[in-house]
């Protein structure tokens, strides 16, 4: 051994203290880094699975009233893979005993069918029947903050009439992870999101055989800005509100 | 034939800048050294021994003028040729023993071994100071006077050409002045190593070949004793 590394050897043994402590430092700076980085790491990819199962859309819009038939024009965008169309409207909801009234945003689903993208997950209760008119399914944790019980009904103004609704199941989907209306903080006391049939809900809006909510299932599993640029000029003469990729998706 | 000459300065300046201030350290010395001569410099603070022990050494650069070492041109050197000459060809030895407190006598000098050359067994060096029964004892089991030893075995382990001293005794007392000069004359005189002794002790001049005497940055004064003392007949 040469002298230097003699030296070396010694003066990190008359300071194994702090040579020790430094170490432990260090080590738990390792080991928090590790931890930070799998755990985000695992985040990401439970998140990227979940949305995988759930065929979490690539592309959201919405507009006022728009055709069935241009579901054939956005299919024929470059780089679109799967249209889904749908009807959503929020309304006034109310609960016997809570006043002021909270907000509902009511979604149109075929329950007969697996719907291709933004699947549901049941956590509890049970699918509206197909075509039954009055039951919904709600998001988990409106029901959670409401201290409500699945059979109970709610009250739902639409289109100015009342509804009465009974709730039949609870959900999740991801796009209602962090549920809120305009983009604020979540408030699960008052915004509820409901499913409910998807006929008797265009029916109940005058929306039969149009939409105003459609998702975008892409090619390359991202939206090139020129696919969204063209699904605005198609949606642009319905009142289109501009079409976001997942990325900018609120919940996302 | 003449004996080689070691060292050539010829017209040798340093001058030291300090913000807008110049300080002229040297101001043209020549000198010719020859090769295992005894040399003792002597001079106030501020003559200019320790710059010129330095520009000898390699450890610094003169402003102008050339300094030699053999055929080899030190004021033209690069950092690294003047850190190869130190490691080859010079030994220090200096008021401050600057051993590691660490590292027993004989790893002290093992520190030079490990890289010299062609470098002599480090017991065999510090036997060269006397201190053969001491290797294994750290600085701080050392006397001064044994840590300037170890010091000045450090200094010759490689067997350098050249050994610089700069104020060798300034930290000892007078005994254990003397027994450091015993070993460096010793040094001189038997491996014929060419010895340059800075010191404000006009004493030890008696030691000296020749004795230079610098003053303002200049060689103001030679002399050669008429005959050369060994340190134990001078006292101070």
């Amino acid at each position: 051994m040469r002298a230097l590394d003699r030296k070396l050897a010694r003066d990190l043994w008359s300071l194994k203290t702090q040579v020790l402590s430094i170490a432990l430092v260090i080590a738990c700076g390792i080991a928090a880094f590790i931890g930070s980085f799998s755990t985000h790491y695992s985040l990401v990819w439970s998140r990227d699975h979940y949305y995988a199962s759930a065929r979490f859309a690539h592309v959201f819009a919405n507009a006022k009233r728009a055709p069935g038939s241009l579901v054939e024009k956005i299919r024929a965008v470059p780089g679109v893979v799967e249209v889904e169309t749908r009807v959503v409207r929020d309304a006034q909801l109310s609960i016997e005993g809570v006043s002021p009234p909270m907000i509902a945003r009511l979604i149109g689903a075929d329950f007969a069918r697996l719907p291709a993208m933004n699947r549901l997950t049941l956590k509890s209760g049970r699918w509206p029947a197909p075509g039954a008119r009055g039951e919904v399914v709600v998001n988990q944790r409106f029901l959670e903050a409401r201290g409500l019980k699945l059979g109970e009904r709610v009250q739902v103004l639409l289109n100015g009439k009342l509804e009465r609704l009974t709730l039949v199941g609870t959900a999740l989907t991801p796009e209602y992870i962090y549920a809120t209306r305009g983009g604020g903080m979540p408030d699960d006391e008052w915004f509820a999101v409901l499913w409910t049939d998807a006929q008797a809900l265009a029916a109940a809006f005058n929306m039969e055989g149009a939409f105003n909510s459609v998702l975008l299932r892409m090619e390359k599993g991202t939206a090139p800005p020129a696919a969204i640029d063209a699904l605005d000029a198609i949606l642009g003469p319905y009142g289109g509100l501009g079409a976001v990729g997942r990325e900018d998706q609120i919940s996302h | 034939m003449s004996t080689p000459v070691v060292f050539t300065a010829r017209g040798l300046t340093k001058v030291y800048r300090m913000g807008e201030a110049e300080v002229h350290a040297l101001r043209g010395v020549d000198l010719e050294i020859r090769a295992g001569e005894f040399i003792v410099l002597l001079g106030p603070s501020g003559s200019g021994k320790s710059t010129l022990l330095n520009i000898l050494g390699g450890l610094d650069t003169p402003t102008s003028g050339e300094i030699r070492f053999g055929e080899k041109n030190l004021s033209r050197a690069d950092e690294a040729a003047l850190t190869r000459f130190r490691r080859e060809h010079v030994g220090f030895v200096f008021q401050f023993y600057n051993l590691i407190p660490s590292l027993t006598a004989r790893e002290n000098v093992a520190l030079v071994t490990d890289i010299a050359a062609s470098p002599m067994p480090a017991a065999e060096a510090l036997a060269w100071v006397g201190l053969g029964e001491r290797l294994d004892h750290f600085p701080s089991q050392l006397s001064g006077g044994e840590q300037q030893r170890v010091a000045i075995a450090r200094a010759i382990a490689k067997r350098p050409q050249v050994l610089l001293c700069d104020e060798p005794t300034g930290a000892l007392d007078y005994e254990t002045g003397k027994l450091v000069l015993e070993v460096i004359a010793k040094i001189n005189a038997e491996l014929g190593t060419t010895a340059l002794v800075i010191t404000h002790n006009a004493a030890i001049a008696g030691m000296a070949d020749r004795v230079l005497k610098l003053g303002n940055g200049r060689i103001v004064g030679e002399t050669k004793p008429e005959r050369k003392l060994s340190p134990a007949e001078i006292s101070w």
